[in-house]
């Protein structure tokens, strides 16, 4: 926790921010997620795994954490925890003060791929969650109309999925996500299929919508670069099985440029400083 | 002998060769001269793309005809030169008279009995058929009972039926119906399952973070991503249905087209044979194209889909 209220030049605190954006909050708990305790294994008929052990974490309200670590530590694990898709088996997740639930509305889980329907345009799809929700037809469209112009894809509301490229499907997939404006967004390594170029835009486009919205966000990632440009605080986990081995808080103000941020010394202090905790786990025999 | 001969050959062509390489590297002035000066707009490549296109589309359509004119010619000449015997082949000019005798005769009622009995069985097999494959595909306990029974039903020769159904059903309409019906469904049933279990594991991820359950989530995530498979089980069933439903008319021999071939074949007059032959051809064919248009509407995505990108995105 103590990471949590660091120091910032932005006017106002994230945290503050995210309460403000947030004021059906409970307010006996201050944090938006915790996890305590927990651990998890994978059981099949033959042996089990554990891949989660003694995760106990809390992220703030409005507070944009990314989770580093090598293949296979549990990370999306911990995404489909605090998505509901998994029961915790040991330990306890709570969110927003009660365990997840699948479809709470309260969660947007943007995957890897962008898992667009092919047989809906682009409009149609970010309208899929609304529409299980029952809002009405033209509120719906006129909400994905203005959230696909805030992706940058105006224009291409009739576009199926075989008509976008990957940076365009994954935009779509970012709309689908926050147009039922999810209290917690989860991030699965959502930028992880793009090129370079499309990746930068398609971060920045997040990025200033996130600034707007001030969801609470987990973002999961293996590039350090990524967690750092983009978080408040940067979780470090080991290799299976999974344990938080270090937090670091971003110094970084914001709203933040993520072109000029690659010459940026803080930017690059704190790279160095988590890539020099991070290369232990990355240099073992088993992932090399 | 030969071999040392033969290298010898080889190891004579090989400053040959090595100069052929050289003069291939050689001109570049041309290589960087031909892009500008071929240099054209978007627009005159797509319209010398749609040139070519229309070119070929051409030339298909006049080799088409210039086939099918040479296998009728052999056809009339076969039978003129009495290569076989033209009362078992007939010959195509017997075939259009007979078959310009037959349209304002027979062919219309016996034409309208085969299509009520076909498109019937079609229609109720299809309904049948999708609602079946719904329901095994939803209620996993009646697809684990009734699938041994399925292949043991569906592996039966149907055909061979037909005479117990007229037995069952009389010599009427209802007997082909019920053969039609019994080779449609489970042509459905199989590709509609089969389509439905084929259901991308991203779009089951999503429709369950996004709490999707039951109708909603079958209707949203599920169902069209069967649809093409489904589409392409009517293609078939509709086929088997025109196949059944003259089958059953030729055993039975109590009305439609089907029976009329029976007849006309037992008295040996191949030309309205023929000629029957050629509106079931050609009925066929049209319920088919009528069938494929239907599934291009429905499925604009999935033409989009299978031709990838650039298929204008407005």
């Amino acid at each position: 926790m103590s990471g949590r209220h660091h120091s910032k030049t932005a006017d106002v605190p994230r945290s503050a921010q995210g309460t403000l954006g947030n004021s059906a909050l409970p307010g006996s708990s201050g944090a938006a997620i915790a996890f305590d305790g927990l651990c998890h294994r994978f059981v099949t008929a033959e042996d089990e795994t554990p891949v989660l052990e003694d995760i106990s974490l809390s992220v703030a309200p409005g507070e944009l954490l990314a989770i580093v670590g090598p293949s296979g530590c549990g990370k999306t694990t911990l995404l489909n925890l605090l998505a509901g898709l998994e029961e915790p088996q040991q330990g306890s997740v709570t969110l927003f003060g009660a365990p997840p639930q699948t479809g709470s509305g309260e969660v947007g889980y943007l995957f890897a791929r962008d898992s667009l329907l092919p047989w809906r345009t682009a409009l149609e799809n970010v309208c899929v969650g609304m529409q299980l929700r029952g809002v009405r037809r033209d509120q719906r469209e006129e909400r994905a109309r203005s959230l696909l112009k805030a992706v940058g894809l105006g224009g291409f509301e009739g576009a199926y999925r075989a008509q976008l490229s990957q940076g365009m499907r994954q935009r779509v997939a970012l709309a689908r996500t926050l147009a039922l404006e999810p209290r917690l967004l989860l991030m699965d390594e959502p930028f992880s299929a793009l090129d370079a170029q499309t990746r930068l835009q398609v971060q920045e486009t997040f990025l200033s919508l996130w600034e707007r919205v001030g969801a609470t966000v987990i973002l999961i990632t293996h590039d350090l670069s990524e967690a750092v440009a983009l978080a408040d605080r940067v979780v470090i986990m080991t290799r299976r099985p999974g344990r938080v081995k270090a937090v670091f808080s971003i110094k970084l103000a914001r709203p933040r440029d993520l072109r000029e941020l690659q010459s940026d010394s803080t930017y690059l202090e704190h790279y160095a400083a988590i890539w020099g905790e991070l290369k232990s786990e990355f240099s073992t025999p088993d992932f090399g | 002998m030969n071999l040392v001969h033969r290298t010898s050959v080889s190891g004579e062509r090989t400053p040959d060769r090595g100069s052929l390489r050289t003069r291939t590297v050689d001109p570049p002035p041309v290589a960087t001269a031909s892009p500008t000066r071929g240099m054209r707009t978007a627009a005159q490549v797509r319209e010398s793309a749609r040139r070519d296109a229309r070119h070929r589309r051409v030339l298909v359509y006049l080799l088409r005809l210039a086939l099918l004119a040479f296998m009728l010619s052999i056809w009339q000449l076969s039978a003129k030169y009495h290569w076989f015997n033209p009362i078992f082949t007939s010959k195509p000019t017997d075939i259009a008279r007979a078959l310009g005798r037959g349209l304002t005769d027979y062919i219309p009622g016996q034409l309208g009995v085969t299509l009520y009995e076909t498109l019937v069985g079609f229609g109720l097999g299809a309904v049948a058929g999708f609602t079946l494959g719904c329901l095994l595909y939803q209620i996993s306990l009646l697809d684990a009972v009734l699938q041994p029974f399925l292949t043991a039903f569906n592996s039966l020769p149907r055909i061979a039926l037909a005479p117990l159904f007229v037995l069952w059903f009389g010599l009427g309409s209802s007997s082909r119906i019920v053969l039609v019906f019994s080779l449609v469904v489970f042509i459905v049933i199989m590709n509609t399952y089969a389509g439905l279990r084929q259901g991308d594991r991203d779009y089951l991820l999503l429709a369950k973070q996004l709490g999707a359950r039951g109708s909603r989530r079958f209707r949203m995530f599920i169902l069209p991503a069967a649809v093409p498979t489904v589409f392409a089980g009517l293609q078939l069933g509709l086929i088997y249905a025109f196949l059944g439903d003259v089958a059953g008319e030729m055993l039975s021999g109590s009305g439609g087209l089907g029976a009329d071939l029976a007849t006309s074949l037992a008295t040996f007059r191949t030309d309205e044979f023929m000629a029957d032959l050629f509106v079931l051809v050609i009925v066929t064919v049209g319920f088919s194209t009528l069938m494929k248009l239907l599934e291009r509407h429905i499925l604009a995505w999935q033409r989009i889909e299978l031709r990838g990108m650039g298929g204008g995105t407005s």
